[in-house]
């Protein structure tokens, strides 16, 4: 196996585990790594102009989702982090498939039984004899012709014994998180560099803990996905919520939390309104709320504004 | 409170043009007797990126930030456009979590 593999190192959400197995891989079957920092943000945009085979990581998609297919038709590897990419459906017959999402298990074994299924633990991993690897994906994105089983997304649950940790912060606020580990006695996974960055860590205890700067549609079912999952193996978490304009993804994935009728708690790392509606909703579904600002503005002195015709509001 | 920041760093702009980032920014704008014209809606900020992108244009935009905070739209809109981050204020790390 020969080819080239496009990597947008500069974006990264792998672990170094992740990376360093990636690159190996490449070097044992002469794959040329093609570095691609400060390319395009849109994984869309970068596929469009590179044909080949590639590894693209981008920042404001980041989800831990990761898809290894090795694509024996035209020998390569392609990785993929935010879909079940079309080819994992396209790999040979009986090909061993490690999985660490149940619900993709599901769907992949609908769509492909003759596949082996096989749990992912991540440093067991063969890569001589394994063919594909996924793990937790954005259903929802999953193209249309292959999203057939309507599974909800919400019931999305890793498996036994194949703990995450989430962390989705901001620069710079390792301290909140290492607030929040020491509060949740929790160990703490990995090392988190970079801003919205998140890490996904398989074979150890489960940990949840979730800061939400800018909450897309992405994270909101794998947040209550987590939570499901950390209710259920009875551990604690945290919901840390920085922004108010994404109060209604929040309420809603609390409501459904609530639908389940666990015990609640949750932390919000902001000073909210004692009769807000946040706050209504909680006592409403006797959710405890501890909410608590963890950090102050200070404003910096501008000596020069440059010209513009705009300007852009996005805090 | 940003907003406020923003203002009472008195920016020398008398024609400008407002965007933000969601309804309740607008709505703060409202009540300052300013009007947005642009109101991403989008969670996602690379779709937010692309959407203002198609009402900016050609043209130049000051976006107030925080120092130490994220970077999201603006490391997007740099990209094609002429995008100045100016930063207004900084965040510090004010308490731990009490127990």
């Amino acid at each position: 196996m020969s080819g080239s593999l496009l990597i947008n190192f500069n974006q990264s959400t792998f672990s170094d585990a992740w990376y360093n197995a990636v690159l190996k891989f490449c070097k044992d079957h002469n794959i040329v790594i093609n570095d691609a920092v400060n390319l395009l943000h849109s994984e869309f945009e970068l596929l469009d102009f590179y044909a080949g085979p590639s590894i693209n990581i981008p920042k404001s998609w980041a989800t831990d989702a990761i898809a290894i297919t090795k694509l024996f038709e035209s020998g390569y590897v392609g990785v993929c982090l935010h879909d079940i990419p079309k080819s994992i459906y396209k790999l040979p017959r009986n090909c061993k498939l490690y999985c660490a999402c149940a619900t993709a298990k599901i769907q992949l074994q609908q769509w492909r039984p003759d596949y082996q299924f096989l749990d992912l633990h991540i440093k067991d991993i063969d890569w001589n004899t394994t063919t594909a690897v996924c793990s937790i994906n954005e259903l929802d994105r999953v193209p249309e012709t292959l999203n057939r089983f309507d599974i909800s997304t919400e019931e999305l649950i890793p498996n036994e014994n194949q703990g995450l940790a989430m962390v989705y912060y901001k620069k710079a606020r390792t301290e909140t998180f290492q607030a929040f580990s020491e509060l949740m006695d929790l160990q703490l996974y990995g090392i988190f560099k970079h801003n919205l960055n998140i890490r996904s860590v398989f074979n150890t205890p489960p940990l949840l803990v979730y800061t939400a700067a800018y909450v897309e549609d992405a994270y909101r079912w794998m947040f209550t996905s987590y939570v499901l999952f950390a209710h259920k193996a009875h551990l604690p978490y945290v919901l840390c919520i920085e922004k108010g304009r994404v109060l209604h993804t929040v309420l809603d994935a609390i409501e459904k939390i609530a639908a389940r009728q666990f015990p609640q708690t949750v932390f919000i790392s902001r000073a909210i309104h004692e009769h807000g509606l946040l706050m209504q909703l909680c006592n409403k579904l006797q959710i405890s709320v501890r909410a608590q600002s963890l950090s102050e503005y200070r404003p910096i002195t501008i000596t020069q504004w440059p010209e513009t015709d705009w300007v852009f509001f996005n805090f | 409170m940003l907003l406020e920041f923003y203002f009472n760093a008195h920016p020398p702009y008398q024609k400008v043009r407002y965007a933000c980032w969601g309804a309740a920014l607008a709505k703060q704008l409202r009540e300052m007797g300013l009007k947005a014209e642009f109101i991403g809606a989008s969670e996602s900020a690379i779709t937010l990126a692309k959407q203002f992108q198609l009402v900016l244009g050609k043209g130049r935009v000051v976006i107030p930030g925080i120092k130490n905070g994220p970077q999201g739209i603006q490391s997007i809109l740099k990209r094609n456009a002429q995008v100045h981050v100016v930063d207004i204020c900084i965040a510090n790390k004010t308490s731990e979590i009490s127990k």
